[in-house]
């Protein structure tokens, strides 16, 4: 059996688009305490997250393509998690005050993303299970 | 002798009614082969955006970048937007054809092979019976029978194909209501980051050049805020090509029906003036 799956076989175009949203307002979330913090923020620390930021962004628009390029009816039951774990990342960047613990989520969520495109199940539910630590 | 005329003048509204009637079915039909045809310039914004998007990314970084970059970063979106041009040019020319066959004018359409339509709108975002439907609208459109249809035939060509049109123009209006402005959002957002980032690290120190930068910004913001209504100026668009189909369909019996004949008249001036509204967005 193969453990590597083809990355379109992970989500449909329906998934896609409802995680393309998901990473948009990621990225939405961590931009709102970059520049909400920016004065207490060293230099570094705004570029890190600015860098997670791009980062997010790319995997939304990539989702987007994605959405429109493929329209498959199997949808995984990962996808659920996936759903799960990116929500509950975003709302913990929403409630976190220590820009390092926010770097921390802002990563899982881009650890996440990658796993999703390497279209890899094992990479998924490792990044979930990171996740939801 | 008054009852006379007035029964004369009758008996002529009514011909000249009838006259008008088919002709509302061109009417319609060309409108709406008239507006899908300004779909490319819309569909090529969505690549565009990627396109920019990448550049303020990279112009971010401040590292060099080139064009190549940026395209191979949006090839797939390119992919993509190729295919919905390509299943889009089905719904105009089978439009196109309804015309002419409307019009009993003969067709000159340009051929698309089905088979090709199909390959390329699996690459758009159409499933398998999506893709299908618009393999065989292509087919219709492409072979040479649409030539030999005469009006009396237009019911018969109205029925066969109105679950097609119905399944493609349904495709292209979940895409494009859905994808096209999730592409805009990213846009926006990255167009945000940039402009507000640059500004917040280097407004205070050279104030005159903040401005300039905040009016270029402005500008831009404006550009992605016309490209959004068109995008809800072609949906309404597909949406009014939908019903009208659906309403040729309904009265594909009664094609002659004044009551149609007012309604797709209608339809056909609301799509010609969206048509207007596509030309100022992309002028």
């Amino acid at each position: 059996m193969k453990s590597r799956r083809n990355a379109n076989s992970v989500v449909s175009a329906n998934d896609a688009r409802s995680l393309a949203r998901l990473y948009y307002e990621l990225a939405g979330s961590i931009g709102k305490y970059r520049f909400d913090n920016w004065h207490k923020l060293s230099p570094s620390e705004r570029g890190d997250l600015e860098s997670l930021e791009w980062t997010l962004l790319t995997f939304s628009s990539d989702m987007t393509s994605r959405a429109i390029i493929f329209d498959l009816s199997e949808a995984r039951s990962a996808l659920r998690e996936i759903t799960a774990a990116t929500k509950r990342l975003k709302q913990s960047i929403a409630r976190l005050n220590d820009v390092r613990d926010v770097i921390r989520a802002a990563t899982k969520a881009v650890t996440l993303a990658a796993a999703i495109f390497s279209g890899n199940a094992e990479a998924v539910a490792s990044a979930v299970a990171s996740a939801t630590d | 002798m008054r009852f006379a005329a007035a029964g004369i003048l009758t008996l002529l509204v009514a011909t000249v009614a009838a006259c008008v009637r088919p002709s509302a079915v061109v009417r319609y039909a060309e409108s709406a082969s008239r507006t899908t045809e300004e779909f490319p310039q819309l569909a090529r914004e969505i690549h565009a955006s990627c396109l920019r998007v990448e550049a303020y990314k990279a112009q971010r970084k401040s590292e060099w970048y080139d064009e190549v970059t940026f395209r191979r970063a949006c090839a797939t979106r390119d992919t993509a937007v190729f295919g919905l041009i390509q299943a889009n040019d089905v719904i105009a020319a089978y439009l196109k054809a309804l015309a002419s066959i409307a019009g009993n004018s003969g067709a000159s359409l340009e051929p698309q092979t089905g088979r090709f339509v199909k390959l390329l709108a699996g690459k758009a975002g159409f499933n398998e019976p999506q893709a299908d439907a618009a393999e065989r609208l292509a087919e219709f459109v492409a072979s040479k029978s649409v030539e030999g249809f005469k009006r009396r035939e237009l019911s018969r060509v109205i029925a066969a194909h109105n679950a097609d049109v119905q399944t493609v123009v349904s495709t292209l209006l979940r895409i494009v209501t859905q994808d096209f402005p999730s592409a805009f959002n990213v846009e926006s957002t990255a167009q945000d980051n940039f402009y507000r980032t640059s500004l917040a690290e280097f407004g205070e120190r050279e104030p005159l050049a903040a401005i300039l930068v905040r009016e270029q910004r402005d500008r831009r913001a404006m550009e992605l805020m016309n490209k959004r209504r068109a995008i809800t100026s072609y949906a309404a668009a597909l949406r009014r090509i939908q019903s009208g189909h659906q309403k040729l369909y309904d009265e594909r019996n009664h094609l002659d029906a004044p009551a149609l004949a007012v309604e797709l008249i209608r339809a056909a001036k609301e799509l010609d003036s969206i048509t207007r509204e596509l030309d100022r967005a992309f002028r």
